[in-house]
């Protein structure tokens, strides 16, 4: 017979929480398989021998209610869905398929040679000035360059903000309407035009892969009305993430000398250096789901129809699953890490993410010998993405 | 239990004890078998998986999707007539024995 979900009252959007979310995390690990937040009326589960495999299980966790903890279907809550990330198989397998097709491997390792030139020019500038931000000058400067070229966006001054203000207001959407989303929706309204004329063929610079979205629409693989909203996928879900991961990874090399000589000796271990990061930062820190049935999870039942906040971030520091769950060890197996979930909607744009990162490091571990905090980091705190503000280091130039 | 023999580039050859249910990328990649890198899970994303499949077991695997066959032109070193992508393998007693080559490099 299986038991209901314990009741717990926190709020995980609470300023102090989003700071701190490790206390929040293993209260609701504590508290069972699945809890029910109060306050808002869902499920929740920080559990990752519950997360890993129900995240991949489309079929009783459908993402078909929202990627956030708002029901999308229901009235109070309705909005269009979006057409990959929100959709389940069968019409996920079509779109899933022309977009991999699209962001193949052999078409993103094309870009190495244009993103280790600008990794490289970026580097040559920050040797110089030998103090610098983690997060501005490093992470968001590299990735608000590479990042909008590789899409095939034509650039403009107002571009790098206006994108991470975008990215800000889809994970602050993902959480409940408080006011931290309002007030990031009354900045957004301010650019509506500049958005919605972003992700129109017009604005796509041809052999960018958004214009390849585009031709897939002409070519019949997908529909006509799905490519602008393909495009606003990236536009949205591109760029905070991965910068996010890139200034983690610094921070935590800057903190241990150790793990950052581990890198400068193998620079091959560039990519399984910032996968530690996405574990332990968790850039996208909850994903919703809705129940298809009554689910019972290790003997907590779930009922029909109710919305499930999968708490990644949780899942990824959970001691039951990881050996010294909160260090940052490069060297760790990082098999059933969550952070870009699992199955069918994992993240699609990992590819691209990985080589922005990884290139950076290579050229960081050819530029610098030693990384110092010179600052304590500040969090720029969003309902969903967890990233830093800013990240005072300095260095010392080879 | 069946096991999977992983020979790599250089031509030395590790045996390990696998469990069916498994994929043998997975199977790689919780006995740190180098040169397997499954970087997207499973998920047909990233072709970092690539073996060269001992061709007297070619026939005995699950057949290619469309999608596992066009994600092999995308893989680091070149593709040959016994490339599988390993995520799609799934161990059974019936692939014991089963041989794979790990090409020099997934990236």
């Amino acid at each position: 017979m299986a038991i209901r979900a314990p009741h717990i009252d926190i709020d995980p959007y609470d300023d102090t929480v989003l700071n701190e979310p490790y206390r929040m995390h293993a209260e609701v690990r504590a508290a069972g398989p699945v809890v029910f937040l109060e306050r808002y009326g869902v499920y929740a589960m920080g559990r990752h021998r519950d997360v890993h495999p129900a995240i991949k299980d489309w079929e009783t966790f459908s993402s078909t209610g929202g990627s956030g903890i708002a029901d999308i279907r229901k009235p109070d809550a309705w909005r269009p869905a979006s057409p990959i990330v929100e959709v389940d198989p069968p019409q996920h397998t079509k779109v899933r398929s022309a977009m991999q097709r699209i962001l193949s491997p052999l078409v993103i390792r094309g870009w190495r040679e244009d993103f280790e030139k600008e990794a490289d020019r970026l580097m040559q500038q920050l040797v110089e000035r030998i103090a610098f931000d983690g997060v501005t000058d490093f992470a968001e400067e590299y990735i608000s360059t590479t990042f909008p070229a590789a899409l095939g966006l034509y650039p403009s001054p107002e571009q790098r903000e206006n994108l991470f203000l975008l990215g800000e207001l889809n994970f602050d959407g993902q959480g409940p309407r408080n006011d931290r989303f309002e007030a990031t929706q009354k900045r957004a309204d301010l650019i509506t035009d500049w958005y919605n004329a972003s992700m129109q063929r017009e604005s796509m610079v041809p052999g960018g892969f958004g214009e390849k979205i585009y031709e897939a629409a002409d070519a019949g693989v997908i529909e006509p009305e799905l490519a602008p909203l393909l495009v606003r996928s990236f536009l949205r879900g591109g760029l905070d993430t991965t910068s996010s991961t890139i200034s983690a990874t610094l921070w935590y090399l800057a903190r241990d000398p150790k793990q950052f000589s581990l890198l400068r000796e193998d620079p091959a271990r560039a990519r399984v250096a910032l996968d530690e990061a996405m574990r332990l930062e968790t850039p996208i820190q909850t994903v919703g789901r809705l129940t298809m049935r009554d689910v019972e999870v290790d003997g907590t039942l779930i009922p029909n129809d109710s919305k499930v906040i999968m708490m990644l971030a949780s899942a990824n520091r959970d001691p039951d699953y990881w050996d010294r769950p909160d260090e940052y060890d490069m060297d760790r197996s990082l098999l059933g890490h969550v952070a870009l979930g699992n199955g069918l909607h994992m993240c699609l744009g990992q590819m691209i993410a990985r080589l922005e990162g990884e290139v950076l490091l290579r050229s960081l571990v050819k530029h610098v010998s030693e990384i110092e905090l010179t600052g304590a980091p500040v969090r720029k705190l969003n309902n969903n993405l967890r990233s830093l503000k800013s990240l005072p280091v300095r260095i010392k130039p080879i | 239990m069946a096991n999977i023999f992983y020979k790599t580039h250089k031509g030395e050859t590790l045996e390990i004890d696998a469990k069916p249910g498994d994929s043998v990328m997975y199977t790689a990649l919780a006995k740190r078998v180098q040169g397997i890198l499954g970087e997207c899970g499973g998920s047909l994303a990233c072709a970092t998986c690539h073996v060269y499949v001992d061709p007297e077991w070619l026939q005995k695997l699950p057949p290619m999707s469309e999608l596992e066959n066009e994600m092999l032109d995308a893989t680091a070193c070149e593709r040959q007539a016994n490339s599988r992508l390993c995520c799609q393998i799934e161990i059974s007693d019936e692939l014991h024995g089963l041989t794979v080559t790990i090409p020099e490099t997934q990236l």
